[in-house]
């Protein structure tokens, strides 16, 4: 029945050209849509290294403020946090989780040349967060002056570009800049929308230099539940600094910080499927008129099959096989372009493996779509009778 | 081989009922070549179609090969029309988008257990039968009518049918082509002993049967 169908298509490609192209370009777009957002979407389901439980987040707005009034104003925020009885750490960077977005720097590891999301961070950063090291040390208060910069890696990272090989005091170029790696992390993830930017996997955090600050400060709490009692204290820290300039975007517990941010991905993500869905649905309309028109064109040799010994049930097998093998006509080709330009390295660090996923994905979606749009006139053909259908002219 | 009793067909609308086929009683015996003759609209398709398990009596009795058929489910009928019955059509029906064997093949890709070798096997032997073994490849709009009517009564034989019931089979076609047809119809049921019923509105053709019967309104008139 395979061949019978793929013979008949075959002999029709002409007519089908159009649809057949448009599934083909739709395949290779979905097929790079998936592979290149593969890792966000399984990161999803990862989970979170590091403990935000106990921190609270403060962003501050230092974009107007010149660079050695922002230091000292930082450093004056932290001795007065530091002093709290509540505060057990403090820390300044350039990242507070599920709210900050990190900065993109271009990079050269191990001869890939790619983009990668970067963060900078103080000595107490990783404590702060409990943010496992897996090799070497986190940031000394030495590394602020350090001829080479120090930087410190993801897992992740390293497994990708290090191939088993140790990253620690391997040098790679960060923005131009000679670095060296000196430690290395569990994975970081953030919030789905926060994962953008870079082409390169996983994560790298520089020192605090000399004329650098964080524009955040993170304080662990020493107890739980004690945050109502340090709001009112952060509140009158950060209020001693009179300068019109000067402003706190945010001071939170981290797990409000991360509440809100789900409710923007929730937003971001419910708006996104509100317009896929549309999208599909006019997809989905479009290409179930033109298969009830072929359908329609096609009575009378619905009628000569029955005629000939088929059941409905045969009818409809014939549609929905034709269906498959039509799309096929789209999905292989597809594939095989698709995986073509992500081996040769068109998009950068795709694996083959999220290019598989990407391929299998796009082929899942192509033929459920096209199995749905077939469905209903399929089941309408294997209702039609014979006896009508073969004296229609 | 066909039998008949008190068949009626009654066509209902809203407002309007007409009787189609008024108490139809015909045995057709195995072997026989039979033709259906009446003017256009006396319900001489409508009775080839009720023979041929297309459509259902709306009372009566038909019997095929000494079974009643009588509330037989889809596949039941379908298995039936497979087995034992070959159509063949004024307008050919064949497929245009699939080559002359491949439409010969049409009624074993419905029975079960055939492959496809054997499939071809059986598709190219119709073919000769008809005289068309150098047209295998060709598609039908590539032949001309008298060869599609070929090609469609190979497709008729080829599961070997013990009855074929024809409608208006020359009715397309020129008085050579018309010819041909008949004497192939008539080779078959000389030397393969199919039973053929045919739908005809040719006085000439019908001569040629060895039984005519005749129909007006809706009522056999011999």
């Amino acid at each position: 029945m395979i061949r019978h169908t793929f013979k008949m298509l075959w002999r029709k490609r002409k007519s089908n050209f159009l649809l057949v192209f448009q599934l083909f370009i739709s395949f290779v777009a979905l097929t790079f849509f998936i592979a290149l957002n593969v890792d966000k979407f399984l990161a999803y389901f990862k989970p979170y290294y590091y403990n935000y439980d106990h921190v609270w987040a403060i962003s501050l707005g230092l974009d107007k403020v010149p660079t050695d009034k922002a230091q000292g104003y930082v450093s004056a925020i932290e001795q007065k946090l530091r002093a709290m009885p509540e505060a057990e750490l403090v820390s300044n960077a350039s990242l507070i989780p599920f709210y900050s977005w990190p900065t993109d720097e271009k990079a050269v590891i191990q001869n890939n040349k790619l983009s990668f999301r970067t963060f900078i961070a103080d000595e107490h950063f990783n404590q702060v967060l409990e943010l496992p090291i897996k090799k070497g040390r986190w940031f000394t208060k030495d590394d602020r002056l350090s001829a080479i910069v120090p930087i410190i890696i993801t897992e992740d990272l390293s497994e990708e570009y290090f191939n088993g090989q140790d990253p620690i005091g391997q040098t790679i170029l960060l923005s131009g800049k000679k670095t060296r790696i000196v430690g290395v992390t569990a994975e970081y993830r953030d919030n789905f929308s926060r994962e953008i930017g870079g082409n390169g996997k996983g994560y790298i955090f520089k020192p605090i230099g000399p004329d650098t600050t964080g524009s955040a400060i993170l304080v662990k709490s020493k107890y739980a539940n004690n945050f109502f009692l340090m709001e009112g204290k952060i509140r009158k820290v950060l209020e001693t600094i009179k300068d019109d300039n000067f402003t706190v975007r945010n001071s939170s517990p981290m797990n409000m910080v991360k509440k809100m941010s789900n409710k923007n991905d929730l937003i971001q993500l419910t708006l996104a499927l509100v317009v896929f869905g549309f999208l599909v649905l006019n997809i989905f309309l479009g290409i179930s008129g033109v298969f009830s028109y072929a359908i329609a064109k096609r009575r009378s040799e619905i009628g000569l099959r029955v005629a000939t010994g088929a059941v409905s049930g045969n009818i409809l097998k014939q549609f929905l096989t034709e269906t498959i093998v039509l799309s096929s006509f789209a999905t292989i080709p597809g594939a095989f372009v698709a995986l073509q330009f992500i081996i040769a390295g068109f998009f950068g660090n795709l694996s083959l493996r999220e290019g598989m996923l990407g391929v299998a994905g796009a082929a899942l979606f192509i033929y459920l779509l096209m199995i749905a749009c077939s469905l209903y006139p399929s089941l309408r053909a294997s209702k039609i009778q014979p006896a009508e259908a073969l004296y229609e002219e | 081989m066909i039998k008949l009793t008190d068949v009626e067909k009654v066509y209902r609308t809203s407002t309007i009922e007409t009787m189609a086929l008024s108490k139809v009683n015909i045995v057709i015996n195995k072997g026989e070549f039979v033709s259906i003759m009446g003017p256009s609209g006396c319900g001489k398709s409508t009775l080839l179609n009720i023979m041929g398990l297309l459509d259902e009596p709306s009372s009566g009795k038909i019997e095929i090969d000494n079974t009643l058929i009588s509330g037989y489910a889809d596949k039941r009928l379908a298995h039936m029309r497979n087995q034992k019955l070959g159509f063949i059509f004024q307008s050919y029906h064949l497929i245009n988008d699939l080559s002359v064997v491949d439409n010969v093949e049409i009624p074993l890709l419905y029975r079960k257990g055939v492959s496809g070798s054997e499939r071809r096997k059986k598709a190219l032997e119709a073919l000769e039968k008809v005289g068309l073994n150098s047209r295998t490849k060709h598609y039908p709009n590539q032949l001309s009518g008298g060869q599609r009517q070929r090609v469609a009564i190979a497709r008729a034989i080829v599961g070997n049918p013990e009855i074929i019931l024809a409608d208006e089979p020359t009715g397309n076609l020129d008085s050579v082509m018309g010819e041909e047809i008949m004497n192939i119809m008539l080779q078959l049921n000389k030397t393969e002993g199919t039973t053929i019923v045919m739908v005809t509105h040719d006085e000439n053709m019908a001569n040629k049967t060895e039984r005519v019967i005749r129909f007006f309104d809706g009522r056999q008139v011999n």
